[in-house]
């Protein structure tokens, strides 16, 4: 049992929600690896995390590293409020590149 | 009752509560500990417990919990409070303060500060001595390596370099909470993140801790206080902490060690003023320069404002207030006493046999009682000035022991009322007035003994009502204002010209202009750095001035005059050039008929008094107009009487106060208007503005022509 939830609303994307903090950590690392090694783009939405800490961000800073080593795309889609709080607050928006805004079609 | 009908009443309890606690603890440490005191502190807790229980609201309750253990032992006799218990209860107060906040905003599931907690918890246990098995609370000895710094507190930046160890995360180490405990402490200026630690995915253990960040903050603290905060992380952070005053070299050390993030550090120390090459650590690092200070990320929002907006979107609209019961009853009398008049009046007007003379009787009666409503109904919406004081006691404390420094806090007059809207809009200029009194005004002892004045400053802070206004003063005995350097610095600022004169007066509103003060101080009060011209303009929101008397060596007293806002005045009604204006009636002092003298002369003889006038006609511009018969209406504002010259008197009447839209805003000498029986539209007087408009526009001849004294009856 994983503290957040995770879905799938079309391929290469990922919606989480929940809670990202340490307890989730590894849990949370393996979702973004796996799903990264199985597509060519991924996007990631992060709007309705609830809880995230200095795991969550070292979690993100080294899935965005993978993916470039791999050549591939990794774009986050929404931070939730605690995830930009912590990423403004560690002036980590650079290194992260996100968040994007996204009109679904 | 659930927490969501319950929630606004458990907050206003709640702050009710500890209130009291806080005002029973500050009366122990002046005035000693007394069964009374003791017993009031242990019931605020316990209350506040028991509230919190019944709503399942955790936090507060378990915190609380631990609070009223120790009150007990308190209560019983086996500890006593001393200066440290003391400063631990009031810290606890304050934290439970905002665990309340926390519910006022829908986050009463989340703590606002864990590591605080934890402290204080730790601290509280260590007093109980509740179990064996508890980790008792030791400093822990920082392995911060200090650099040569002066013991005493120093103001500036503070550079540090935060380091954590790979099993911090696992160990509970929450680095986002220490980081956001030092934006309390302080302005956090930025926060560059050490990445390079980070390896790549194969061999990256989640749980582990791979970060480092570099803070500057820029604070009034010590390397002491700072590494304080960091203390309960053990040895799971390695810190480095680079005063102000401290030599460069050692922190441009730094930057060997960060070769990633180099530029950007560079970047931001030459924003803070700090030396960011060896070349430029020549010059003193005290000289910072005037650049604004970027916050955390550039382009995003500070994270703290972000919240602060969401917290309030989210919260519903505060709109109740809580009325004194004796004046709702007095309503309500008067309102059954209004039913009885009025069905008097309608079977009267249906009476075959009604006179005029028995209805207008019974109209009057009517009118009577409904004037006597209004007052009261208006009257419950106002609420004393001890409200707003009554945060003052504590705040004087602190700021006091901050600084060093002996206040008295003197309190008069906390009984005058204002409407509640005024309230919360008075409390921080207040504050910032009060600081500022301490701050400069007040003398550190040994300056106050050396000029003969007793060690402890004088502070008193003073409300009354006077002619429709509260008056509210802050007074102390410090080294007062010297209009001649506040004149200097103005014109060192270029906030005025080199060979502007100005009076005495006109030197102590200097204080008032942006920029006049050198970089503001951020207050740990407000959060926010704040001048005296911010202080002015919020004042002046609400319709407010603010005077300043001072003494060199004596003292100052800043007087702040607000109108005190009522929907409806009585007015008194006058003609000028067709147009009708209204006075309010409070301010009037009595009516004369003028004979008008020679033009050009701006002063009346009244009874043998000295009573400058103006002519409205001539204020407002309305044309010559045949000058036969005027009237004279003389006003008070404050300590001084002017006459208003108009054409006719008209009379007394109520009226409703409509404001006026904001494109008039700038308009001085009207404040509302009000539509009359007919109608129309007359102008409401603002009789302050009025003044000094007319003070700055006209200068007074010498003594005229008299004025006809023939009176008329006063208006009331």
């Amino acid at each position: 049992m994983v503290p957040f939830t995770v879905s799938e609303p079309k391929p290469g994307i990922l919606s989480i929600g929940g809670d990202l903090s340490l307890a989730a950590a590894p849990a949370f690392a393996e979702l973004l690896f796996s799903s990264l090694d199985a597509h060519a783009a991924l996007h990631v939405d992060l709007l309705n995390v609830t809880e995230a800490d200095i795991s969550t961000l070292q979690i993100m800073l080294v899935a965005v590293r993978e993916a470039q080593r791999q050549g591939k795309e990794l774009r986050w889609l929404g931070y939730g409020l605690c995830v930009e709080d912590l990423v403004n607050l560690v002036d980590l928006n650079h290194d992260l590149g996100g968040p994007l805004a996204v009109v679904w079609e | 009752m659930d927490l969501a009908t319950g929630r606004t009443t458990l907050v206003d309890e709640a702050r009710d509560l500890l209130a009291g606690m806080e005002g029973a603890l500050l009366e122990i440490e002046t005035n000693g500990q007394s069964d009374e005191r003791i017993n009031a502190v242990f019931r605020a807790a316990h209350t506040i417990k028991g509230s919190a229980g019944l709503f399942g609201l955790t936090l507060i309750e378990r915190f609380t919990q631990r609070l009223e253990n120790l009150l007990d032992l308190v209560r019983a006799g086996s500890r006593k409070i001393d200066g440290e218990l003391m400063s631990l209860l009031l810290r606890s107060g304050d934290y439970i303060a905002r665990l309340v906040d926390a519910i006022e905003n829908f986050r009463e599931a989340e703590d606002p500060d864990p590591v605080l907690r934890q402290a204080l918890l730790d601290e509280l246990a260590a007093y109980s001595h509740i179990t064996a098995e508890l980790r008792a609370f030791v400093p822990v000895e920082k392995p911060a390596e200090k650099l040569p710094a002066a013991p005493a507190a120093s103001e500036g930046v503070f550079h540090l370099s935060i380091q954590l160890a790979p099993n911090a995360l696992d160990e509970g180490v929450c680095p986002d909470d220490l980081l956001r405990h030092l934006r309390e402490r302080g302005e956090l200026l930025y926060v560059l993140t050490r990445t390079a630690g980070l390896p790549a995915r194969d061999s990256f253990v989640p749980q582990r801790s791979y970060l480092g960040f570099e803070v500057g903050l820029r604070a009034h603290t010590t390397i002491d206080a700072l590494s304080s905060a960091f203390a309960l992380a053990g040895d799971a952070v390695a810190l480095r902490i680079y005063p102000p005053s401290a030599n460069p070299a050692e922190r441009l050390a730094l930057l060997a060690e960060v070769p990633e993030l180099r530029p950007r550090l560079e970047e931001k120390w030459r924003r803070a003023g700090l030396a960011f090459t060896p070349a430029a650590a020549g010059e003193t690092e005290t000289e910072m320069a005037p650049v604004p200070v970027e916050v955390p990320s550039p382009g995003a929002p500070p994270p703290e404002r972000a919240k602060a907006k969401q917290a309030e979107e989210k919260r519903p609209e505060q709109r109740m207030v809580k009325v004194d019961a004796g004046r709702l009853d007095q309503l309500i009398n008067l309102v059954g006493e209004l039913v009885i008049a009025s069905e008097g009046a309608r079977t009267s007007a249906a009476s075959s046999s009604a006179r005029r003379e028995d209805l207008l009787e019974a109209m009057g009666r009517v009118s009577q009682l409904v004037e006597h409503i209004r007052d009261r109904a208006l009257n419950m919406r106002m609420t004393p000035i001890g409200d707003v004081f009554q945060r003052f006691p504590r705040v004087v404390r602190d700021v006091a022991k901050e600084l060093n420094k002996q206040i008295d806090l003197e309190i008069t007059g906390a009984e005058a009322e204002l409407d509640k809207s005024l309230v919360e809009r008075l409390s921080d200029p207040l504050l910032h007035i009060v600081r500022n009194a301490i701050d400069h005004g007040i003398e550190p002892v040994r300056e106050r003994l050396a000029a003969g004045k007793p060690a402890s400053g004088n502070l008193r802070l003073n409300a009354y009502h006077e002619s429709g206004c509260i008056v509210i003063e802050i007074k102390d005995d410090g080294r007062g204002l010297d209009p001649v350097r506040l004149r200097k610095k103005a014109i060192e600022r270029g906030l005025i010209a080199e060979d502007a004169a100005l009076g005495t007066s006109e030197c102590f509103q200097l204080i008032f202009l942006p920029g006049f003060s050198t970089a503001a101080t951020v207050t740990n009060l407000s959060g926010r750095g704040v001048g005296m011209d911010v202080v002015k303009r919020s004042l002046e929101a609400i319709r407010g001035e603010i005077e300043i008397e001072s003494a060199v060596g004596k003292g100052t007293t800043f007087r702040l005059r607000l109108p005190l806002t009522l929907a409806i005045i009585d007015g008194f009604h006058v003609e000028v050039a067709g147009t009708t204006f209204v006075i309010p009636l409070d301010l009037v002092v009595e009516c004369v008929d003028a004979q008008s003298g020679e033009g050009g002369r701006r002063i009346a003889n009244l009874r043998g008094e000295v009573l400058p006038y103006v002519r409205l006609r001539e204020v407002f511009q309305l044309g010559a107009g045949q000058r036969l018969r005027e009237s004279l209406v003389v006003v008070s504002y404050g300590h001084q009487r002017v006459g208003l010259v108009v054409d006719r008197l008209l009379g007394n009447s109520q009226a409703v106060i409509k404001p006026l839209g904001q494109i008039f805003r700038g308009l001085h000498g009207i404040s509302s208007s009000t539509i009359l029986g007919d109608g129309s539209v007359a102008l409401i007087l603002d009789i302050p503005g009025l003044i000094s408009a007319a003070n700055q526009n006209y200068t007074f001849d010498s003594l005229g022509a008299d004025v006809g004294a023939r009176e008329e009856a006063s208006p009331r």
